[in-house]
């Protein structure tokens, strides 16, 4: 002994049986074989209206993932790749309909490259590569006292008709929200983060509730991965769920069930 | 033959790469070997290094951008917009340079009259766009709403010294609000947010109303 930690091999197991899952349905997405059916999310659909309406006004698309919203690392990072996802298909929806897109990028650096190349690939994918436009990427640094102020300038100067803010955002996206609604915009937004949904059901008109976001994402990508990774994550939550009942119901009975998932 | 390297650079390569430092970064966590722990260290450190890559990159893409977004606009405030960002950038580090550091009367001075006073101002405005919400959330369309909205009125009269020195009694109507309806209000609102975390969790679980995956 002395080479595992002694008290990791619950958590071992779990990673483990977590890897079976994800790879049982790789491997169904692979052989084509039926996944989990995810249902239209409300949200979605109203993205493509609103692209339609900005269409009407002759006015631009927004899209933002927040200041300091495009994390790769950590749990946020499955929000980032969804919202990624998002953009890419808003930006083909507004390229086919001929409707200018500005995005507000996050403040980390590294994920720049990500954002313009699921822009590239948008306008790429409607067959409109020409449409893609270096000045209609914003950014505006570390600092949310620059972001802010600078997402109200565009919104106030260029017109908004759909405002899209999706993604691991933290802070600030209420004054945003509602700029964009002062000056005329849909908005349509969503985190899976539980703590930050409050604001977007206060200040959108449409709503991704917490996994909806990456749902829609897996969903309008038709990207088969995706979905395979939502069907084991929804495994994931049953066992977590039916974990805690079994706990509950133990420790209850006064078997010291905490000690031994400890192990 | 050109598809199939660009293929490799850009998803193979990293895959690979992905996998090689996930693997002992993930085996860190339950083995307790100093090879592991040697080769998760360096990883960290690597992770550090691009990450303030990332922020050059930034850096770059800031100025690339703005003079994109001038060139496109063709039009005075953009123009401005980016003098202001070129003269601001090259005050910085011509001071950082020829002072040789930050902590200096002209460098201070900048972040004094410049840096925080815009900040202060768009904080301002931030303000504003949140009073504008509260505004529309709080509207009194109920006689429940109209109650909510006057405490929240005469607690911020009591916050306020200007009110506090034309109307003295709002300071004892406020505290009154804080220390009796309010926390009332607080605790029935945690004890309702408890039923229906509960509530929303059930229904998620059963797929009666969020879950995401309907099986087919």
């Amino acid at each position: 002994m002395g080479l595992f930690y002694t008290n990791r091999i619950v958590e071992f197991i779990w990673l483990v049986i977590m890897f079976v899952s994800v790879w049982y349905y790789i491997r169904k997405a692979m052989n084509d074989e039926p996944l989990p059916k995810i249902r239209t999310i409300p949200a979605t659909l109203a993205i493509e209206e609103g692209i339609g309406r900005s269409l009407e006004m002759g006015k631009p698309v927004h899209f933002s993932m927040g200041s300091d919203g495009a994390s790769l690392t950590g749990s946020g990072m499955s929000t980032t790749i969804a919202s990624l996802g998002m953009l890419r298909f808003m930006t083909k929806n507004c390229a086919m309909m001929g409707v200018r897109e500005i995005v507000h990028l996050p403040s980390q650096g590294y994920a720049i490259p990500l954002v313009e190349g699921a822009v590239r690939e948008g306008y790429l994918e409607a067959g409109k590569p020409e449409m893609f436009r270096r000045g209609d990427m914003h950014y505006y640094g570390n600092l949310t006292a620059a972001f802010t102020p600078g997402v109200y300038e565009s919104f106030a100067r260029e017109g908004v008709g759909l405002f899209v803010h999706a993604g691991s955002i933290i802070t600030y996206s209420f004054p945003v929200l509602e700029a964009a609604k002062i000056h005329g915009a849909i908005s349509v937004g969503g985190t899976p983060r539980w703590t930050a949904t409050y604001i977007f059901a206060i200040a959108c008109d449409h709503l991704f509730i917490g996994e909806e976001l990456l749902a829609a994402s897996a969903q309008i990508s038709g990207n088969k991965m995706l979905t395979s990774g939502l069907a084991s994550e929804e495994l994931w939550k049953y066992m977590a769920v039916g974990l805690f009942i079994i706990g509950f119901l133990l420790q209850a009975a006064g078997i010291d069930f905490a000690s031994l998932i400890k192990m | 033959m050109k598809m199939a390297s660009s293929t490799f650079w850009k998803r193979d390569l990293p895959l690979l790469l992905i996998i090689i430092c996930a693997i002992p970064m993930l085996l860190w966590r339950y083995i307790d070997h100093p090879v592991i722990k040697a080769i998760y260290e360096e990883v960290g450190t690597w992770s550090s290094i691009i990450s303030m890559l990332g922020w050059g990159l930034a850096v770059i893409y800031l100025f690339q951008g703005e003079y994109a977004n001038m060139r496109q606009k063709d039009d005075m405030t953009t123009k401005i917009s980016f003098v202001v960002l070129c003269a601001f950038s090259f005050l910085l580090v011509a001071n950082y340079f020829i002072t040789g550091g930050l902590y200096n009367d002209a460098y201070q001075w900048w972040y004094t009259a410049f840096y925080k006073s815009q900040s202060q101002a768009f904080y301002g405005l931030m303000f504003l766009y949140l009073c504008s919400a509260s505004y529309r959330m709080l509207r009194a369309r109920s006689l429940e709403s109209f109650v909510l909205m006057a405490a929240g009125l005469l607690y911020l009269m009591r916050s306020s010294s200007m009110f506090v020195l034309w109307f003295p009694w709002s300071r004892g109507v406020g505290e009154w609000i804080m220390d009796y309806p309010n926390k009332a209000a607080t605790t029935a609102a945690v004890i309702s947010m408890a039923f229906g975390s509960v509530l929303i969790a059930v229904r998620q679980m059963i797929g009666r109303e969020r879950t995401a995956i309907e099986v087919a």
